[in-house]
């Protein structure tokens, strides 16, 4: 940590490291060097401007000095805690978990801030996601926009891109779900413009439901890319990931190499992209075994961790319940979802109650 | 006539035994499912049963069920158990679905007592529900309240049901509880290792937060003993659910407190939150708004001499520390009398609308 932020107040090494952050955003590097530096700079931070987080250190004794070893945020703590540094203000943005706990609480992310998100999410899209090229192509989105669901970081994401990358947006579903008929006509259109590339973002559980229901789709022009998202938590049909492919390239003749997996999530700013998943340059991964919280090496499967820098306002040592291993470069492959506690009947249902009081 | 005790309960030792592989199958180590059976059969006596049964309307053999269908919850044996022997009692045959997992245990009931017969179904399987709610003329319905109320709409008006959907319990300690108030409680904390709706959740305790960790250094000592009579058998689960509650534990300015295979946590606030995992429970200055508002859903509440809840509801169960996982025959679980909730409807048509 630098000796400095000492002896500068919160609201000085927040406006610091803001404007290291910001250029991070800007021109992001993956000198590990800097990446740990401002890592432990953050850690310290948060763990002076955010109390709760602060009481984790303090109880589990830990070295701020490495983000591998930081104490991590298992996500559903975001149901329970405003886990923000910044006094609650009318200008705050909410982003609020899906709920997929039927009944459950929601979990939220204050953001009083968006100016890192804005900042860093277009270059790692265009990588991942376009491939590197930044040519404006015909959306067609699956994700609703954030006048459907103001409170999705997703949403929101998709919103923010499309205005800085999309020549033009179809937003195909709406508070009543997927508009099949707006659907035809977008991929249709599309289709007919002159054999111009798509691209379609969506989310697994979307896309299949897409699959499912229309079976009139002609085929996508070549070179169309599909940014895929989410899985099917909380969700009673699944089908597989090489299903999805499989069907994707069957009916929408787009082949696998142009699905391009998105892995992010309300807790976090940063995303990752691609298969294996790698993550844009303010993201790392760690993988902890799901019993001891012990680090794994590459190739084994346990919990998904993060170190998001760019959650400077909120906590950036997060734990999820998604399972993974990472390779050698920290690149990620996901294993599905750490099944819950062993039932306990009526343990489980006694929140679903509560709520329903 | 009178209910008669079950032919299952003559040997109460060999039914135990008999039971015994299967429930261990479900995840429980051999002494807290031996513990368990133990306290159920025990409960049960001819005395009791007489009790029980002198307290049906006049005439009510006429309206005693000739089957029951009995729909298990994926929890533990003991409260399929005792709806099993209920309706053997009075005399019925008995269609058992068991919950996935469960299904051992009804081949050995059925093994014993050839009246107890499994009846498999789909869960989402409407036909087959149907077609087994025609042969019963009571359905008596453990689990969710999606599945209670799925059933119940299948139910026709002209048969018995009675539903036992998911309830929480918690416990009530004063500032200084005796050390057999504490024993007990460390034993309903271990019992089916905290399963069920008859486990505590959280544990209310009266005075200055000194004292509230006080108690929980004092269950710590308890535990370290019991644990050894009633080991955990399924360490790994209770161990994933620590990982990710300590941290919680900690943001919310609690305290860790017990053992390698029970966590005991204080926290600051009162308000009642469901345990994590696996003999996994909160220690909470003891707050009666935090107790009213539980009271919908609360089975049980553990008091200890010492303490002085206030409680407004009849239909909870109160007991002393230690006997909340053995609850006695006559308990009129969710306010139903135990054998006259399975009597058939005595006006069908005034019964309440499927």
């Amino acid at each position: 940590m630098s000796s400095e932020d000492d002896s500068m107040t919160l609201a000085e090494v927040r406006a610091d490291l803001h404007r290291e952050l910001m250029n991070f955003a800007r021109r992001p590097s993956r000198d590990p060097e800097l990446f740990d530096g401002l890592a432990e700079r953050v850690l310290h931070y948060q763990a002076r401007a955010i109390p709760s987080y602060g009481r984790l250190v303090e109880m589990l004794g830990a070295d701020l000095g490495d983000w591998r070893e930081a104490p991590l945020v298992p996500t559903e703590l975001f149901r329970e805690i405003d886990l923000c540094s910044q006094p609650v203000s009318e200008h705050d943005k909410i982003f609020r978990t899906s709920g997929t706990t039927p009944g459950g609480k929601r979990g939220f992310r204050r953001v009083p801030d968006l100016s890192l998100y804005r900042t860093a999410m277009s270059t790692p899209f265009i990588e991942g996601v376009l491939g590197g090229d930044p040519t404006r192509l015909r959306w067609i989105s699956l994700i609703p926009g954030d006048n459907v669901l103001s409170d999705s970081s997703l949403s929101f994401m998709v919103r923010e891109l499309s205005e800085v990358i999309a020549a033009e947006t179809y937003w195909i579903v709406e508070k009543d779900g997927l508009r099949l008929d707006e659907a035809r006509i977008a991929l249709g259109e599309g289709h007919g413009l002159g054999n111009e590339p798509v691209l379609v973002l969506t989310t697994a559980f979307a896309l299949a439901d897409l699959l499912e229901r229309a079976r009139w789709f002609q085929r996508l022009p070549r070179g169309s890319i599909v940014m895929l998202t989410g899985g099917f938590k909380g969700r009673r049909e699944t089908i597989s990931e090489a299903e999805l492919l499989t069907k994707l390239e069957q009916v929408f003749n787009v082949p696998p190499d142009h699905v391009r997996p998105e892995y992010g999530m309300t807790e976090l700013t940063s995303q990752a992209y691609g298969r294996p998943l790698a993550p844009m340059a303010s993201l790392k991964f760690r993988i902890v075994h799901p019993e001891t919280g012990a680090a794994l090496p590459p190739g084994e499967v346990g919990l998904v961790g993060c170190f998001d820098l760019l959650n400077l306002d909120n906590v950036s040592s997060i734990l999820t319940s998604d399972l993974g291993a990472l390779d050698e470069q920290g690149r990620l492959t996901l294993h599905g979802r750490m099944a819950g506690a062993v039932p306990r009947g009526c343990s489980l249902s006694a929140e679903e109650i509560l709520r329903q009081q | 006539m009178s209910a008669t005790l079950p032919t299952l309960l003559r040997d109460k030792a060999r039914l135990v035994e008999d039971l015994l592989p299967a429930t261990v199958a479900q995840g429980f180590s051999p002494e807290v499912a031996r513990a368990g059976l133990e306290a159920e059969t025990e409960s049960w006596s001819e005395s009791a049963l007489v009790g029980l049964s002198d307290e049906l309307p006049t005439g009510w053999q006429a309206r005693a069920p000739r089957a029951v269908l009995v729909i298990a919850a994926r929890t533990l044996p003991a409260s399929m158990l005792r709806q099993c022997l209920l309706a053997r009692a009075l005399g019925a045959r008995v269609l058992l679905k068991c919950a996935a997992g469960q299904e051992a245990v009804g081949e050995v009931l059925h093994a014993i007592d050839p009246a107890i017969e499994p009846t498999p179904f789909a869960s989402d399987d409407r036909a087959a529900a149907q077609s087994t709610i025609a042969l019963a003329d009571t359905v008596v319905v453990l689990g969710s309240d999606e599945t209670v109320r799925a059933l119940r709409a299948e139910t026709p008006a002209d048969k018995g049901f009675a539903a036992h959907g998911h309830k929480v319990s918690a416990a009530w300690l004063g500032p200084a509880p005796s050390d057999a108030d504490v024993t007990g409680l460390a034993r309903d904390v271990v019992a089916w290792d905290q399963a069920g709706c008859l486990a505590p959740q959280v544990v209310w305790v009266e005075g200055d937060p000194t004292h509230v960790r006080q108690v929980g250094e004092r269950l710590t000592k308890a535990l370290q003993t019991i644990e050894r009579e009633l080991p955990l058998a399924d360490v790994s689960a209770h161990r994933v659910a620590r990982q990710r509650v300590v941290p919680l534990v900690a943001m919310l300015g609690g305290e860790l407190l017990g053992t390698q295979t029970t966590f005991i946590a204080t926290l600051p606030e009162a308000a009642f939150r469901p345990s994590p995992g696996p003999r996994m429970v909160w220690l909470l200055p003891a707050d009666a708004s935090a107790l009213d508002a539980l009271m919908p859903i609360l089975s049980t509440l553990a008091v200890a001499r010492s303490s002085t809840p206030t409680l407004a509801s009849p239909s909870v169960r109160l007991c002393a520390p230690g006997e909340m996982q053995r609850p006695p025959l006559t308990w009129r679980q969710d306010g139903l009398h135990p054998l006259a909730s399975l009597l058939r409807p005595d006006r069908p048509e005034l019964a309440s609308a499927p």
